[in-house]
Order: C-alpha cells, then structure tokens, then sequence
C-alpha cells in the first residue's frame, strides 16, 4: 500500500495519507463542500477505507503495535466548509442508493475497526454534519461553522438510520429534538457545552486538522485488541438494525 | 361552561352534538390552535374523552392546517377557570371493567407522536399518571412554577406500567436516574425538578393563564417547524421503539403479583 493514495484514480475526490505510524488521514477533497455523492462513497470512500484497514492489518502481520486511528477532513485549501451532504436531488432519483451505497457505507463508517476522529474545518449541513456523528469523535472549528439537519427546513423526511443515529450519539432527548426536530443550526461553542464536539480550534483549516491527529494519536491504542468494532456494532444496535430493516420514509400524497 | 377565549374566529366545542362539552377548540391566530380540556378539573382520561374529544379535535386541527399547509402550532391546556391540575390520568373505575382502555391511550399517543404541527402542552396543574405520558407524548412541556406536581403514582397503587408507557419514559426521559425516580419510586417531581431533569422545558410564573401565555410564546418559536410537512414523519422515526412498542401490542399483565 503506497501513500498518498488518491480516489478515484484519474479525478480524485479524496486523498488518503499515512502522517504517523498510528494514524491514517482521509482528505474530502470533492470541491470545496465535498458533497457525498454515490460515486464518491462507491468509489472512493469505501475503497479507502478498505485500505487504511488492510494497511493497518499489515502493520500488525509485520510486528507492528497494532495502533490505530483514522482522521476524517474536509478540503483542507478552504476554511468555508466540512461536507454540505448528499447531492440531494440525484440521491433520491436513484431507488437503490440508501440500500446499495449510502447504508452500507453508513455502517462500514460507523463500526470502521479503529478510533475515528472527524476535524470538522468548516459546515456541516445534513448528511455532512451525520458523516462527523458517524466518527466516534470530533473537532470543530472554533471560527465561523453551522452543523445543521435542515431536512425539516427543506421538506425530507429523516431516514430511519439518520434519526437513530443522532439518537445514539446525541441521546438527550431535548437536544436530539432541537437537532431532528427543529434543524437548528448549531453554532460551535453550543457544540461544545453539548457535549457533541470535543474541542473548539481557533485558526484555519491545518489547524483543526492538527488538533484532530492530536487527539488521534492519543486513542488510537484502544484499536489494537481487535474488538473497537465489535464494540460500536452492539452500542450502536439501532442505527444498524432501521439499516436492515430497511424502510423508506416518503411524504404522504395529501402534502 | 363559559370562560374567556382570545379574541379571534369562533371556537369549537367537543364532542360534536353533546350535550356537555369537554373539550373547547379554539383558532386565535392562522398559525395557532389550542386545545383547552374541560373534562371536569382533572381532566381524567376516559375512552368517550379521548376517542370523542381529543382525537377528533387533533383531526380537526390538521384539516384546517392543510388547507394552507404553513406555519402551525398547537397548544393543548387544562381546564383554565382552575390552576390546580392539568390531568390525572386514566378514570380507574372503567379501567377495572374496560381492559382495553390502554389500548385508546396508546392510540391517542401514537397520533401525538406523529402529529405534523408541533404540540405545546401547557401543564397549569398536578399532572399524574397518564396525565403525565400525555403530556410527555407532547412536543413542548411548559408547566406552571407553582405547587403542581408531576407523578407516575403507579407502583405506589399497584398498577404495572404498560409497554408503551416504558417506552415513552425511556424515549423522553434518557437519564437513567431520571427514570429509575419517576417510573420505579413513583417519586413527586415539583415543578423546578421537572424542569432541572428535563420533564419539561419551562417553567411559568402564575396560575393556567400565564402558562397558557408561556405556551404561545414557544408556539411563535416552533411554529415553521410545520410548513415543509415533514414534522411528524421525523418525529415517528426518532421515535420508532415508541412506534413499535405501539404497533405491537405487547399487554402487561396488568394484575399486580400475588404476594
């Protein structure tokens, strides 16, 4: 496995690194708002995971510690924005998309076998704000950044696996509702005495970047008896079961 | 029965055609219903009052908002020429020869858990029992800062919690110490204890006009949550295990163990 590793090959929408001899770094490089669109996820985002797990497994076959954790940025040459979501009107033209693409990128993501730490440089609006509650931690900027689930606001319903995954990562009844419910959009420091984010980061993008590899290195021993995955897949049971389950959720013809 | 209303289109009275009215539907603002019960002061949930009443009134509300389909809110409130009780749950005389009267309950619950408008419960008084899954099936909780207390009394009379009760408690009451208080020790939250673990949102100075105040005031801020029409479909999917529990229909054995 050589890095850096671009994907896909030829126009690649993300960039993969390996900074330490623990961490891995994946760069959101699709413009500068990197939405999630299914080529990216199909084609990039779950190949690369794929490779931070087998170079990982390498690591470990060769004699290596076994530490591991993996950074999740946006585009690292702006400051504006983490991930603005799905390109929602070609998602829901495709009927296999949460099915086929989203879901089980959703879960790989989710259950991923090693700490995984968000640096959130910028907004994060809907299934880009879900993809930093995906990671098991986060840093935010501490500048000017809106994390908002404005499907309320623009007329979607939540799918089953958005809504039980804010439910499992952000609990509190009244703060899921204000999240869900309301779209509110939350501003950085509300973040952070929510208990949503781990640290604020004053400076540009490099900057929460740094924080996050930080924080990276620090957790990044827990991956090493074999079982972080595991772990999520049982604490997270619901988010993986409405995955199964596999409904949809479309507005009734009357509105 | 006549009490103030605001000033505003003509209210309406439920059940339809009765003789004794225990429900008043009023329309003060395009954006803005409330439900005042008037099922006696303590507004006891009985089949004819939730089946007749609330139900029908909740369906008359989203009638008239879809015509429009904007911005809309609802507030449900006690009976307001009293500030003791909001509601004191289910009449126990017909819940001893009606077993199914949980059965309406939870039905009335399902409609409020995936309700399209938000639901702003103005709790100006004791709010016990199902009084209190009623009011926590509500989107908003504003409850009067005075002597009102909210109780799940049931294990103190011997009464099992019904499946969808747990359920609603655990969905709006995550704190498991929370929990363990209110649906294990029965315990009495006051009014500022319900505010501090999260039973409610605010509190309001006064008796049920000045909650019922209160409540608007949260119906301006919530109001828009409506327009886009998907509300209550976000709502049902935060609150699938609710949903389910519902849809299951799973009984509790309801006669307290022999001792």
């Amino acid at each position: 496995m050589s890095f850096p590793l671009s994907l896909p090959a030829g126009q690649p929408l993300l960039t993969v690194t390996h900074p330490s001899e623990s961490v891995w770094q994946l760069e959101l490089h699709n413009g500068a708002d990197s939405r999630l669109t299914r080529h990216l996820l199909q084609e990039a985002f779950l190949p690369a995971l794929d490779a931070v797990e087998s170079d990982w497994k390498r690591s470990l076959k060769a004699g290596g510690k076994g530490d591991a954790a993996l950074v999740i940025v946006g585009n690292t040459k702006q400051d504006k924005f983490f991930s603005n979501g799905l390109d929602y009107e070609n998602a829901i033209k495709q009927a296999d998309f949460f099915p086929k693409v989203f879901n089980p990128w959703l879960a790989r993501l989710l259950t991923f076998p090693m700490p995984t730490i968000c640096a959130i440089n910028g907004h994060a609006f809907a299934a880009g704000f879900l993809l930093s509650l995906m990671c098991d931690y986060r840093v935010l900027t501490a500048g000017r950044a809106w994390c908002c689930f404005n499907e309320v606001h623009f007329g979607a319903p939540l799918p089953p696996p958005f809504a039980q995954l804010i439910r499992v990562k952000l609990v509190d009844p009244q703060l899921v509702r204000k999240c869900a419910l309301e779209g509110h959009r939350f501003v950085p420091q509300e973040l952070l005495e929510a208990g949503v984010v781990e640290r604020l980061v004053e400076g540009k993008s490099s900057e929460v970047l740094a924080a996050a590899l930080e924080l990276a290195e620090s957790k990044a021993s827990l991956a090493k008896t074999g079982v972080w995955g595991t772990i999520k897949e049982e604490i997270y049971r619901e988010v993986l079961v409405a995955i199964a389950e596999n409904r949809t959720v479309s507005r009734s013809a009357k509105l | 029965m006549s009490h103030s209303s605001s000033s505003g289109s003509s209210s309406k009275a439920f059940p339809l055609g009765a003789v004794l009215h225990t429900l008043e539907l009023s329309h003060p603002k395009p954006d803005l219903w409330i439900i005042e019960l008037l099922h006696g002061v303590e507004n006891r949930l009985s089949r004819l009052f939730m089946s007749n009443a609330i139900l029908p009134a909740l369906q008359a509300i989203e009638e008239e908002w879809l015509e429009n389909r904007g911005n809309g809110a609802v507030i449900i409130t006690g009976n307001q020429s009293q500030d003791k009780f909001f509601c004191n749950g289910l009449v126990l005389e017909e819940l001893q020869h009606d077993k199914q009267l949980t059965s309406v309950l939870d039905q009335l619950c399902r409609r409020l858990f995936t309700y399209p408008l938000p639901i702003i419960c103005a709790m100006n008084g004791h709010t016990f029992a199902a009084g209190l899954v009623f009011a926590l099936a509500c989107d908003y909780r504003v409850m009067t800062s005075g002597k009102a207390w909210c109780c799940m009394n049931e294990v103190l009379f011997g009464v099992p919690l019904p499946a969808t009760v747990a359920a609603i408690l655990r969905a709006k009451l995550a704190d498991a110490s929370t929990l363990r208080k209110c649906s294990l020790e029965g315990h009495r939250f006051t009014a500022q204890e319900c505010l501090a673990c999260g039973m409610v949102d605010e509190l309001a100075d006064g008796g049920s006009s000045a909650v019922l105040q209160a409540a608007t005031k949260i119906a301006v801020k919530v109001n828009m949550g409506a327009k886009a029409g998907v509300w209550g479909l976000i709502k049902e999917e935060i609150y699938r295990d609710v949903i389910d529990t519902i849809d299951e229909g799973r009984l509790v054995n309801l006669s307290p163990a022999k001792l």
